[in-house]
C-alpha cells in the first residue's frame, strides 16, 4: 500500500496524447508507407487485455464477499436465496461492541505510539547532530525484514511468564507473581507499536529530509527562534503528511493479524481480524458471518483510504514547492546530544537487540526457560540440525521461494504494462489506475477468506495448491507493483517515446527497447520488495495453505500454536539471515547493473 | 568611505567544505569587503565560487571557521573570540532562490511572520496590518493579503519573498539569486523592480547572482569571486573595462582573446606585443611581465571597429587585417566574425555596418581598449 506522504500522481499534470503524427508523404515505398485506413491501434488492445486481467484478477472477490454475506448460512452458494440474516447476527452478536472496541483502542493507541517512538527518532537523526544516527537505519531495516511472526514471539517470551523481565521481577521482590502480562491489550498495543515504529522511522525520515530547508531557515531570518521555527514552520509543513502516515498506520494496525492472533487470542482479546478467522476456523465454519464481518471491515478500510488519499494529495502539494538542495545544518543540541545518542541507542537495544537476542535463546534452548547464565550449559543446536534436514522444511522453503519469486516476476510484469497505460494515459488506462488499488481495501485474512470461498466453487481443483497461494499474492501486491512502475514511467520523459516511435518503432518495441530498460531499477526493487514482503507474509495464505502448500510463514504460525516454539526461533533465524543476504547481493548486483547502464 | 558610513564589513571571512558533490574543497577561502550604507553591493561569480556561502555566513546560516563580519557597530560573528550573534536575532531581510514562500500561510500572514514572531519588541495588530500592507504596496501586490500561497505564480511568489524581507525595514537585504527562478521577460522586469525598490527604501543589499548582465545593471559595487577568493572589487565600469585578470575579463563581458608575447614594455603603462601570428599591437599591460613572455589579450567585440583596408588608422589605434566570415544582423548591431590570420574575432559593428561574407577589411580597436594577461 502507499508508502510516504504522497500519491506521485497528484504532482503531475496530466500527460496529453503525443501530437498526432501525420503519414509521411513522397516517394512512397508501397509497404511501409502507404496511408491506410483508421483502425484499432496495438496500444489500444494492450490496454482492452490488461484491463480484463486486472479485473478478473480484482473483482470476483469483492463479489464473492459480497455475495456470501448475502446468502444463508444453511443454504449453500448454490441457491439464489438472498437474506440480510448474516448482517442481522453480526448485529445481535453481544460482542460486537466489544470487537469494534477492542480493535479501535488497538490501532488507534498503537498508531499513536508508533508515530512517536518513530518520529521522535526521525526528527533527531535527520534534524540534529546527535551521535549513532546510522545506527537507527540499520536497526529499522533488519527489523522491518524479520518475519512478524518471529518478532512477536520474541516479544511474548521477553514479557511473558517466564521472560526475562518478570524472572527479574521474581528475583527482585523473591515473590512469585508475573507484574507483565503480555496476554493483554496493552501487551498487544506495545507489540503492535514496536512493529511498525521502524516504517514509521523510514517514512518520516524521509518527510524531514525532502523538506526545503529554506523554508525553516527563513522562518529564522525572519527572527524566530529554533523551537518558534519548528513549530511554526516544520510541523505545520509536515502536518499533512504525518496525518497521512498515522491514517496510514492505523489502516495497517486495523488489518494486524499477527499480534491480535498471537497475542490476543490465548488472553482471551478479540479484534475484528481473530474474529473472522475464528468463524472460519470453527467447524462448522460459519462463512456467511465471516463474509459479513469482512464486508464490514472493507467499507470501513474504503472510507479511511479514502480520506488517506486526500489527505496525501495535500501533503504532495505542501512538499511540491521545493529549493536547491542546500543541505540544512543540523540543528545543535550542545549536551542534549548525549541524551539523543541515548535515545538511538534505546531504540536499538529495545526494537532489535532484545528480540535477537531471545530468538537466539528460544532457538539454543531446549525448551522454553527464563535467561540466566546457568542454562547455557544445556544449550543446543538440535532444533537448527532439525530444520535444516528435515524434508518437510525444506520442503517449506523450496513453497515460499517459488511462489515469493513468481508473484514478483508476475506482479511486476503485469504492472509494468498497466503503470504505463495509467501514467500515459493509453487506452483503459484509467480504469486499469481504478482496478488495481482494489486490493487495498482488503486486509490479508479477508482477502483469504475471498479467496477460500472462489477455491471452494472453482471447477478446478486449486484448493491447497500453491497456484492458490500465488494467486492470493498476485492480487494482494498489485498495488504495491503499480506504485513503483507508475512513479517510474512519470520520471521518464514523454519524448524520449515520441521520439522511438518517430524513429519507427510500434508500441511493443517502444515498451520492450525504451520503457522496459529505463524502469528497470525501478522494477527491480520492486521485484524484491515484493519478493520479501510476500516470504514473510502470514494472514494471507494462513486460510489457503493445504498439507503441501504451506510456506515458511504459515508453518511458524502452526509451529507456534503446537508449541515448538523452539524450532519457530531457529526456523526463522535461518530464514531472516539468508534473506537479509539475499537482499544485500541483490541490491548491490543492480545497483551495479544500473550504473552500468546509465552511467552514474 | 569613512568608517561612520561603514554598514557591513567582512573581514578575514573563511568557510570550507572539505568535500563538496565533485570531490573538490567548496566554499569560501577568504573574502574582506565592507560596504556603505544604502549600497547595491553585487557577489558574482560561476557556480561553486563561494558566493552564496558568503552570503549564508553574513546571514547567520552558516558558522564561518574564522574571520569577524560587523554590521554598524555590531559584531556579528567573530571567529577569534568565538562570538556570533544567533541569526533569528540579526533582523537581516533574505529573499532565498526557491523565494521559500510557506504554503500553508496566506500571503499576509507570510509577510507578518516577521514581526510575529520578533524578539526585541513587541508588535499591535492594528501596527501589523499596516507594516505589511505598505510592505504588499511597496512590491506591488496591494489586496493580495488574503490568498493562499499556494495560488501564486512565480513572480508574485518573489514580490512577497521580497515583501516578507523588507518588512520590519532591515538593515541588511541578502538576496540569493532571486531571479534565477524566472523566466527572461519576467526577470527583467523584476530586475528593474528590484533596483526601483532598492532605491526607494535605502537598505544595504547584498546580491549573489552568476549572471553578469544582472551584476553590472543592478549594482553599484561588484565583487567577482572565483575558486572561494574574491578576485576583484569595483564599480561595474571599472570592472568590465579594468579586469584585473583573464577570469575577470572573461567572465564578466565576452571577450576576444588574441595570443602572442611580449615585445617590449612602453611608458604610460602600455606594452608592444608580437602576435604568433603576425602583426604588432599595443595595449594596457596592467601587470609587470619579462619580456619574450607568452601572454593573451583581451579586446571586447564593441571596442573594435571596422573599416575599408584602404584608409588611414585614427591615432594610438591598432590595426589588423582580416576577412569577414559571418555577419549577423541582429537588429541594433550586426555581429561579425572576422577572420584575423587563422584567429576567429568577434566584432559588435553598429546597424549600418555592411560588410558581406568574404570581404577584406581593416581591423582597428585603440590601444587603450586592449589589456594583456599572462
Amino acid at each position: 500500500m502507499a508508502v510516504g506522504t504522497a500519491d506521485p500522481r497528484a504532482a503531475i499534470e496530466p500527460v496529453g496524447m503525443p501530437p498526432v503524427v501525420k503519414p509521411p508523404v513522397g516517394n512512397p515505398t508501397p509497404r511501409a508507407f502507404a496511408p491506410r485506413r483508421w483502425r484499432r491501434s496495438g496500444t489500444a488492445t494492450l490496454g482492452i487485455v490488461v484491463a480484463v486481467i486486472v479485473a478478473v484478477l480484482v473483482l470476483p472477490p469483492v463479489w464473492t464477499l459480497l455475495q456470501t454475506s448475502l446468502v444463508p448460512e444453511e443454504m449453500a452458494a448454490s441457491s439464489g436465496g438472498i437474506t440480510l440474516e448474516n448482517y442481522a447476527l453480526l448485529l445481535r452478536s453481544r460482542d460486537l461492541t466489544g470487537l469494534l472496541l477492542n480493535s479501535l483502542v488497538f490501532s488507534l493507541v498503537a498508531m499513536v505510539v508508533s508515530l512517536i517512538l518513530g518520529g521522535v527518532l526521525a526528527w533527531l537523526v535527520e534534524r540534529t547532530d546527535a551521535p549513532f544516527r546510522s545506527l537507527a537505519y540499520v536497526t529499522a531495516i533488519i527489523s522491518l525484514a524479520t518475519p512478524f511472526i518471529l518478532y512477536v514471539t520474541a516479544w511474548i517470551y521477553l514479557l511473558g511468564r517466564a521472560g526475562p523481565l518478570n524472572d527479574i521481577y521474581r528475583q527482585l521482590t523473591g515473590t512469585m507473581g508475573s507484574p507483565f502480562n503480555i496476554n493483554s491489550l496493552p501487551g498487544m498495543i506495545l507489540v503492535e507499536a514496536f512493529l511498525w515504529a521502524p516504517l514509521v522511522f523510514l517514512l518520516m525520515s524521509a518527510t524531514f529530509r525532502a523538506a526545503n530547508a529554506e523554508m525553516e531557515e527563513a522562518a529564522r531570518i525572519a527572527g524566530a527562534s529554533v523551537f518558534e521555527s519548528v513549530r511554526f514552520i516544520s510541523l505545520k509543513l509536515a502536518r499533512p503528511a504525518i496525518l497521512a502516515l498515522a491514517m496510514f498506520v492505523f489502516i495497517l494496525n486495523l488489518e494486524a493479524f499477527e499480534v491480535p492472533a498471537l497475542i490476543g487470542i490465548p488472553g482471551r482479546v478479540e479484534v475484528l481480524t481473530t474474529e473472522i478467522f475464528r468463524s472460519v476456523k470453527e467447524l462448522p465454519p460459519r462463512v456467511g458471518y465471516a463474509s459479513a464481518f469482512s464486508v464490514v471491515m472493507l467499507l470501513v478500510i474504503s472510507v479511511l483510504l479514502y480520506f488517506y488519499g486526500r489527505i496525501s494529495r495535500q501533503a504532495e502539494r505542501y512538499a511540491s514547492i521545493t529549493g536547491k538542495g542546500y543541505r540544512p545544518r543540523p540543528l545543535r543540541l550542545g549536551r542534549g546530544r548525549w541524551w539523543a545518542g541515548g535515545i538511538i541507542i534505546t531504540n536499538f537495544v529495545i526494537v532489535l537487540l532484545l528480540p535477537m537476542l531471545a530468538i537466539v535463546w528460544i532457538a539454543i534452548m531446549p525448551f522454553i526457560r527464563p535467561m540466566r547464565w546457568d542454562a547455557l550449559h544445556v544449550a543446543t543446536f538440535n532444533h537448527f540440525l532439525t530444520v535444516t534436514s528435515s524434508p518437510y522444511y525444506l520442503s517449506l522453503v523450496s513453497n515460499t521461494l517459488i511462489v515469493a519469486a513468481g508473484v514478483a516476476t508476475a506482479a511486476m510484469a503485469l504492472t509494468l504494462l498497466a503503470g504505463w497505460l495509467a501514467a500515459r494515459r493509453r487506452s483503459c488506462g484509467q480504469l486499469i489506475d481504478q482496478l488495481i488499488v482494489v486490493p487495498l481495501i482488503f486486509p490479508g485474512i479477508v482477502l483469504g477468506v475471498a479467496l477460500l470461498e472462489i477455491a471452494l466453487r472453482s471447477p478446478v481443483p486449486v484448493y491447497g495448491t500453491l497456484w492458490l497461494i500465488g494467486l492470493a499474492f498476485l492480487i494482494h501486491y498489485m498495488p504495491f507493483g503499480m506504485r513503483y512502475s507508475y512513479a517510474g514511467v512519470l520520471q521518464i520523459h514523454p519524448e524520449l517515446e515520441q521520439a522511438a516511435h518517430v524513429s519507427g518503432a510500434n508500441t511493443r518495441q517502444n515498451i520492450t527497447r525504451i520503457v522496459l530498460p529505463l524502469l528497470m531499477p525501478a522494477l527491480s526493487s520492486a521485484w524484491l520488495f515484493i519478493f520479501l514482503l510476500a516470504s514473510k507474509e502470514m494472514s494471507l495464505p494462513l486460510l489457503l495453505a493445504g498439507a503441501s502448500s504451506q510456506t515458511i510463514a504459515v508453518a511458524m504460525f502452526n509451529l507456534w500454536a503446537n508449541g515448538q516454539g523452539s524450532d519457530v526461533a531457529a526456523l526463522g533465524l535461518l530464514w531472516t539471515a539468508s534473506m537479509t543476504i539475499f537482499a544485500t547481493i541483490f541490491y548491490i548486483v543492480s545497483r551495479r547493473n544500473s550504473s552500468a547502464a546509465f552511467g552514474s | 568611505m569613512r568608517a561612520t558610513d561603514i554598514m557591513l564589513e567582512v573581514r578575514n571571512l573563511q568557510k570550507i567544505y572539505p568535500n563538496t558533490g565533485a570531490g573538490l574543497p567548496g566554499g569560501v577561502q577568504q573574502a574582506d569587503f565592507a560596504l556603505e550604507k544604502g549600497a547595491f553591493f553585487t557577489l558574482l561569480g560561476p557556480s561553486g565560487c563561494g558566493k552564496t556561502t558568503t552570503l549564508r555566513c553574513i546571514a547567520g546560516l552558516e558558522r564561518p571557521d574564522r574571520g569577524t563580519i560587523r554590521v554598524g557597530n555590531d559584531v556579528m560573528f567573530d571567529g577569534d573570540s568565538r562570538t556570533e550573534v544567533q541569526v533569528n536575532l540579526r533582523l537581516f531581510g533574505m529573499v532565498f532562490q526557491s523565494y521559500a514562500i510557506w504554503p500553508h500561510m496566506t500571503v499576509f500572514e507570510n509577510v507578518a511572520f516577521p514581526l510575529r514572531v520578533a524578539k526585541d519588541r513587541k508588535f499591535a495588530s492594528a501596527d501589523i496590518t499596516s507594516m505589511v500592507d505598505r510592505a504588499l504596496d511597496t512590491v506591488s501586490l496591494a489586496g493580495f493579503g488574503k490568498r493562499s500561497a499556494t495560488r501564486l505564480s512565480g513572480g508574485q511568489q518573489q514580490r512577497v519573498a521580497l515583501a516578507r524581507a523588507i518588512v520590519r525595514q532591515p538593515r541588511l537585504l541578502l538576496l540569493d539569486e532571486p531571479l534565477s527562478n524566472l523566466d527572461a521577460k519576467l526577470r527583467e522586469e523584476m530586475r528593474n523592480e528590484l533596483r526601483r525598490l532598492q532605491q526607494q527604501i535605502g537598505v544595504t543589499t547584498i546580491y549573489v547572482t552568476h549572471d553578469q548582465t544582472e551584476a553590472l545593471e543592478l549594482s553599484d559595487r561588484i565583487a567577482v569571486m572565483q575558486d572561494g577568493r574574491i578576485v576583484q572589487i569595483g564599480a561595474p565600469r571599472d570592472i568590465y573595462f579594468n579586469p584585473c585578470n583573464a577570469f575577470v575579463a572573461q567572465f564578466v563581458g565576452s571577450t576576444n582573446w588574441l595570443y602572442g608575447s611580449l615585445e617590449e614594455a612602453m611608458p604610460g603603462g602600455l606594452a608592444k606585443v608580437r602576435l604568433r601570428n603576425g602583426g604588432e599591437i599595443v595595449c594596457v599591460m596592467p601587470q609587470a611581465m619579462a619580456v619574450s613572455q607568452d601572454l593573451r589579450v583581451s579586446v571586447r567585440p564593441e571596442a573594435i571597429s571596422l573599416a575599408a583596408p584602404q584608409c588611414h588608422p585614427a591615432r594610438e589605434t591598432n590595426r589588423l587585417r582580416g576577412k569577414v566570415v559571418l555577419a549577423g544582423f541582429m537588429g541594433n548591431i550586426t555581429r561579425f566574425q572576422i577572420d584575423v590570420g587563422g584567429v576567429p574575432v568577434q566584432v559588435y559593428g553598429g546597424p549600418t555596418a555592411a560588410y558581406a561574407v568574404g570581404d577584406e577589411v581593416a581591423v582597428d580597436f585603440p590601444f587603450r581598449s586592449a589589456r594583456a594577461f599572462d
